[in-house]
């Protein structure tokens, strides 16, 4: 029972503050003219729905034409056609990592938003190693390229060159977010400020190696090589689950499940060891770290070089698991602000970001494909924009609801002592 | 480290004046397009460091300035868009939704209390969203708005300015908004540090129960600020749109409202040095514009349009530099005087004994 209030307890703000921001978003979608109904519909059909998913009802059961007549299914698992879920999924993989990402930054008191800047340079970072230690390594075996390797070699590199990949792509994430950190711990440079900048240049950095030193051909929209086969993380529908056809428009691997991963590790860390204490600790009060023996530089420092890690997995994941080559614009993508959104709305707790990073994903997903009417989808980042303020009012409205229910109590007993007086 | 900068202080003065002189001698060398470019990329710096220096005098980081500037640079062009009006009322449109904003997110911050970083996060991402919302929900325009009927501002010509002949070619023939950020420098200066107002503004920002407790209405003196500071972001965003191309882009600020709470930052708060700085900062950004513009130099694109941000970063470690060279200083002389005074008291003892 008292885990039951305590969930209660622990969700119903984040609820309301999904309600408060989908109802207060409605008035841009009358400002542009269409029916807020109809666009939510869309929306969340879009982003979460199976295939012909037109209605709220539809999200929960499917009408299906079959031979035998119409017949009522369950549509989460109705993948006839493949479903949003997995396309939800393989969007929110790099979400839930870059929220994670945060969260440990947050954790240690440290306000770092560069997760945008750690992500790109992992990407790049697991790009370019993604197709020249293949090469490398053909030419050191004798052969040519990926179809005429002996199996033996294929299964090796299969295992290694990813791992490699990640490996480089996490530490680039993690040095490139290790400066803004040392500059705070050792000079008090706000976070805040120089990581925004360092995720400038970040991309500017990227911007130039996609456009010159790393460009393959001479297509319209400058890009790199694709990355090897062998150090491509193969999405379920290509691989273990080619049959199941829940899958089948979505690239979504591996990833998914080294983010999970992942993310238990984090729990682990922040709850369960000491590192993760002394980097709570510091949060909470610097001095009060310092003098109960907390090196909270150090803790600080560390969180840094576990958050830019983090971003930098992701980066690598979204590369070997989706994307398989850098494109210019790529940079722009935003996924890494879209963890710091996911980790504040989740008030950095690690269950948290798991249930909110697909429902951002879907969110995004669905507003991407709302081409309904007159509506940009821009509407997905005004409706997240509201969830944030209202979720940052927490307190404000916790107040305000134990005012109105003390109100009614009142209320209550005077009508209670009335109706008593009268008798 | 610190001893040594002390014993040679003169030496080190004439050092840094003679160092200034040459960068002076320097810049003013540079030819005469890049310097005014420069002075004209350097006004939604000088604003946007006006409008953070305002509110953190307040004791309010001003986050959101970005967001104020996008949503200056988007309301001044919605005002002239097909309306044909004088680019003046566009800028004055601007600089009014600016304070709304700022009105906004200051009872936000103030009465529901919302985390400041948070608050603009949001406010910032919901700018970023919205303008682009309704540049299609409203004019049908996918990410740019540019239209004939919306006229930029003009050059203005300074009768007496122009005929004299080094400082007329520097300093003539701007739009009015450069002009006006020039007169808000001085405005800023003289409400800061001439009037009442500035005064509590001050006061609010240095201890704000201190404030509160000789009847400062601290409340009010933030909310005024936080307006008067979107004022002048939403006036660096109708430069943005009025001033250079006379068009709306989606996301046109691109970081400046962060590289302007920077300038804020490298001058201390202080008005006058914001300015400069600022000008500074307008320098590194013509100077990528201009040697992009050269194919000969073989420079990539790319990176030169980093040049800003790798300055900011190198002010920013400045900043750090020199609080933290102030920090020692002053700790240093008070373990001086604290042992002396030790010693005078010990001595006291010994006589009374």
């Amino acid at each position: 029972m008292k885990f039951l209030r305590q969930l209660l307890d622990g969700i119903s703000i984040p609820i309301l503050a999904i309600l408060l921001g989908l109802a207060v978003s409605s008035i841009f979608v009358v400002i542009a003219g269409a029916s807020p109904i109809e666009a939510y519909q869309r929306l969340f059909c879009e982003g979460f729905g199976a295939q012909g998913c037109a209605t709220f009802g539809d999200l929960l059961f499917t009408q299906i034409e079959t031979e035998t007549g119409a017949q009522t299914v369950f549509s989460p698992t109705y993948g006839a056609g493949g479903h949003s879920l997995a396309l939800m999924l393989e969007q929110a993989t790099p979400l839930i990592l870059t929220a994670l990402s945060a969260a440990v930054a947050f954790q240690a008191g440290m306000f770092s938003i560069g997760m945008d800047g750690q992500f790109v340079l992992g990407a790049i970072t697991a790009t370019f190693l993604g197709y020249a230690l293949p090469d490398q390594v053909y030419a050191l075996a004798g052969v040519v390229d990926y179809d005429s390797a002996p199996a033996s070699l294929l299964t090796a590199m299969h295992l290694i060159i990813p791992t490699v990949c990640i490996g480089a792509a996490m530490l680039v994430g993690a040095i490139y977010s290790w400066i803004p950190g040392y500059l705070k711990v050792k000079l008090n440079v706000n976070e805040l400020i120089s990581t925004i900048i360092f995720n400038a240049i970040a991309i500017q950095i990227v911007g130039y190696l996609v456009n010159f030193p790393l460009r393959s051909d001479m297509n319209n929209i400058a890009r790199t090589r694709r990355i090897d086969d062998s150090a491509w993380l193969i999405p379920f529908n290509r691989g273990i689950f080619q049959d199941i056809e829940w899958f089948s428009g979505a690239r979504l691997g591996i990833g998914l499940i080294l983010a999970l991963i992942a993310a238990a590790l984090v729990w682990f860390y922040l709850w369960r060891t000491t590192a993760g204490y002394e980097q709570r600790m510091t949060r909470g009060s610097g001095l009060f770290a310092r003098f109960g023996g907390i090196p909270s530089g150090r803790a600080a420092l560390r969180a840094m070089l576990i958050s830019g890690a983090l971003s930098g997995l992701a980066g690598a994941i979204a590369i070997l698991g989706v994307e398989r080559r850098v494109v210019d614009g790529f940079a722009l993508s935003g996924t890494g602000f879209d963890g710091v959104l996911v980790a504040i709305l989740a008030k950095e707790s690690v269950v948290g970001i798991l249930i909110i990073a697909p429902f951002f994903a879907g969110l995004n997903l669905g507003a991407i494909n709302l081409q309904f009417g007159n509506l940009p989808r821009q509407l997905g980042g005004i409706i997240i924009s509201f969830i944030i303020l209202f979720r940052a009012m927490e307190d404000f409205l916790r107040l305000q609801f134990t005012n109105l229910w003390s109100k009614r109590r009142l209320i209550l007993r005077a009508r209670a002592e009335q109706d008593g007086a009268a008798t | 480290m610190i001893a040594l900068l002390n014993r040679y202080q003169g030496a080190l003065r004439v050092v840094a004046l003679v160092v200034g002189v040459a960068l002076i001698i320097g810049v003013l060398s540079l030819p005469m397009n890049l310097l005014q470019s420069s002075i004209r990329l350097a006004t939604p710096y000088v604003l946007g460091a006006m409008a953070a220096l305002v509110a953190s005098r307040a004791g309010v980081l001003n986050l959101a300035i970005e967001g104020k500037m996008l949503l200056g640079a988007f309301i001044a062009v919605a005002m002239l868009y097909k309306t044909g009006l004088d680019p003046l009322i566009g800028v004055l449109a601007a600089s009014i939704a600016g304070g709304a904003l700022g009105v906004v997110f200051a009872l936000l911050y103030l009465r529901i209390r919302i985390n400041l970083v948070i608050l603009a996060l949001a406010v910032n991402l919901f700018i970023a969203n919205a303008t682009v919302f309704f540049l299609r929900a409203s004019f049908g325009a996918f990410g740019t708005l540019a239209d004939p009927s919306i006229r930029g501002l003009p050059q203005i010509d300074i009768p007496i300015l122009r005929d004299i002949p080094y400082l007329g070619a520097l300093l003539n023939g701007y739009n009015a908004v450069v002009y006006i950020s020039w007169i808000m420098v001085v405005i800023v200066w003289v409400v800061l540090f001439r009037t009442q107002f500035g005064r509590h503004l001050r006061a609010v920002g240095e201890n704000r129960d201190a404030a509160e407790s000789v009847g400062i209405n601290v409340t009010r003196v933030q909310v005024v600020a936080l307006t008067f500071s979107g004022m002048l972001a939403g006036l660096a965003g109708a430069f943005l749109s009025l001033g250079v191309l006379s068009q709306f882009v989606e996301n046109m600020t691109d970081g400046r409202g962060w590289i302007a709470i920077t300038v804020s930052l490298f001058a201390f708060e202080a008005p006058i040095p914001a300015f400069f700085t600022a000008l500074f900062f307008g320098l590194s950004e013509a100077m990528s514009f201009y040697l992009q513009s050269r194919p000969e130099l073989n420079l990539p694109p790319d990176l030169l349009l980093a040049f800003p941000q790798i300055a900011t970063i190198i002010a920013l470690v400045f900043v750090a530099l020199r609080i933290r060279a102030g920090e020692l200083l002053r700790r240093q002389t008070f373990a001086i005087r604290f042992t002396q005074e030790m010693q005078k008291l010990t001595r006291g003892q010994i006589a009374g004994d």
